[in-house]
């Protein structure tokens, strides 16, 4: 459950947005090897500035399926977001009085370079960059892909050892890694890893949703104008 | 109310993904029937043409508000394509429709609400509230098709595109409101002012629609006499989303 955690992570990202035009970084996908259509839906993803993140996490062993919901949002103008997670996992044994199920459930809030875990009553530093967006298409280290006909969407294998390197976290997994990345060209629209975890044998998937309306967050402690 | 029906529904839609990428506008753009480009890049009305055409919304909400003298009628419809966790697919459509009611107590202007939800599932077909599972789907439309909204610029009086905000504000005089909004405005109908349709698009899709509109309502008294015409006031507000919908049935 905690590689599937560190793996959605990876997807959801809170800027720091200096301006609505913040830069989007560029991790590079140079090489002569890499493949012209993969380059050119790994720079869709890289220029992509989404406001909305919204994941959905299974993790299906031994009958059960836990489940969880996971949703950034980021409001540019006012350089801040929240990061709101509801997922189930099994309970510890001291938590199975209750049910066999745990529901963990919480907001994060993040502005002016400080973040917040208990709805605004305190306030840490953090650094400049809460998570950044990972995703690296390098077709070298894809084992089988295919590109769309009209060039905006790839499905493909990752093998665990280059999980890192392409989706920027560590994936203990057995067997290939399943990944279906959709964009219109311009805009990253949807990411779907699925895989086999090593060890538990449970399938795991993370569905990642990108959309990038204009987003308006209110805080604990604003204060409302009447 | 009924005559809204339409219009509601097919703004609650799913559509046919045909995708190629339309480009959003780089230009502010303005125009008063004039149907030239800016300079070589896609014209905005082009761009969201293709967008209402392309967007495939997993969940739509579409909110009527209409307005006769001091009473208010809200209705909401709300549709969701996905799956269910057993991962088969499933469309639901959730009607909340206020009308005015019969009522004999003397109540002014009583209303009543009338909830209907409509289901398809995968392999059982279409059901609507309690009712059987009907394998015969043809009476319940997931309306997969483009939003009837007809961008032509010849019937627009005006329209402004904000690059900022991604909002694109078109107005169409009365008698051009049927071709603006085309199969949105029901039958016998009559639109009795401008018509002013505000379409926000974000990362290559339709975000939001809202269209605003008076119709006339001729009142017919006993022995089919029309003895009054009122003026409606119509809101429609519909908004889209894109992110993966869990489905319970």
């Amino acid at each position: 459950m905690k590689k599937v955690l560190a793996l959605l992570l990876a997807f959801c990202c809170i800027f720091v947005a200096v301006s609505c035009g913040g830069d989007g970084d560029n991790n590079g996908n140079g090489g002569a090897n890499n493949d012209s259509k993969v380059k050119a839906i790994s720079d869709v993803i890289n220029n992509s500035q989404p406001t909305y993140m919204d994941t959905l996490t299974s993790y299906n062993v031994d009958g059960e399926e836990y489940k969880g919901r996971f949703e950034t949002t980021i409001d540019k103008a006012a350089s801040r977001s929240s990061f709101t997670f509801n997922y189930a996992r099994p309970a510890l044994v001291e938590e199975m009085h209750d049910s066999p199920t745990k529901t963990v459930s919480g907001t994060v809030y993040y502005k002016d370079g400080q973040v917040s875990v208990n709805e605004g009553d305190s306030w840490e530093t953090v650094g400049n960059k809460y998570l950044e967006l990972n995703i690296n298409l390098d077709a070298s280290k894809l084992k089988e892909y295919t590109v769309s006909e009209d060039g905006n969407s790839i499905t493909a294998k990752v093998l665990p050892a280059n999980a890192e390197r392409v989706l920027g976290t560590v994936i203990d997994a057995e067997g290939d890694i399943s990944v279906e990345i959709t964009t219109n060209g311009t805009y990253l629209w949807r990411v779907l890893v699925t895989y086999t975890a090593a060890g538990t044998g449970a399938e795991v998937s993370v569905d990642t949703s990108y959309d990038y309306s204009i987003r308006t967050l209110v805080f604990p402690g604003d204060e409302v104008e009447e | 109310m009924k005559k809204i029906l339409a219009l509601l529904l097919v703004l609650c839609c799913a559509f046919s993904i045909v995708a190629c990428g339309g480009d959003d506008d780089n230009n502010n753009d303005t125009g008063n029937n004039d149907t030239g480009n800016n300079g070589g890049t896609t014209d905005v009305i082009e761009s969201f043409t293709t967008m209402l055409y392309e967007s495939v919304p997993t969940k739509s909400e579409v909110t009527s508000v209409e307005t006769m003298r001091s009473v208010e009628l809200i209705s909401t419809y709300t549709l969701t394509a996905g799956k269910t966790s057993d991962g088969l697919a499933a469309t639901t459509l959730i009607s909340v429709v206020e009308t005015l009611a019969e009522d004999t107590s003397g109540t002014l202007n009583p209303k009543k609400t009338v909830t209907t939800r409509e289901y398809y599932l995968e392999g059982k077909g279409y059901k609507r509230n309690n009712s059987a599972w009907d394998a015969d789907v043809s009476n319940f439309a997931p309306v997969r098709g483009a939003i009837g909204l007809n961008l032509d610029k010849s019937i627009m009086s005006e329209y402004t595109y904000d690059e900022a905000t991604g909002t694109l504000v078109v107005k169409a005089t009365a008698e051009n409101a049927t071709a603006l909004l085309g199969n949105l405005i029901p039958e016998g109908q009559t639109v009795d002012s401008d018509v002013v349709v505000t379409v926000v698009a974000a990362g290559g899709r339709i975000s939001s629609i809202d269209i605003e509109y008076v119709i006339e309502e001729h009142e017919v008294g006993d022995m089919d006499v029309s003895v009054e015409i009122k003026d409606i006031d119509v809101r429609i507000s519909a908004k889209y989303y894109y992110n993966t919908q869990e489905i319970d049935i």
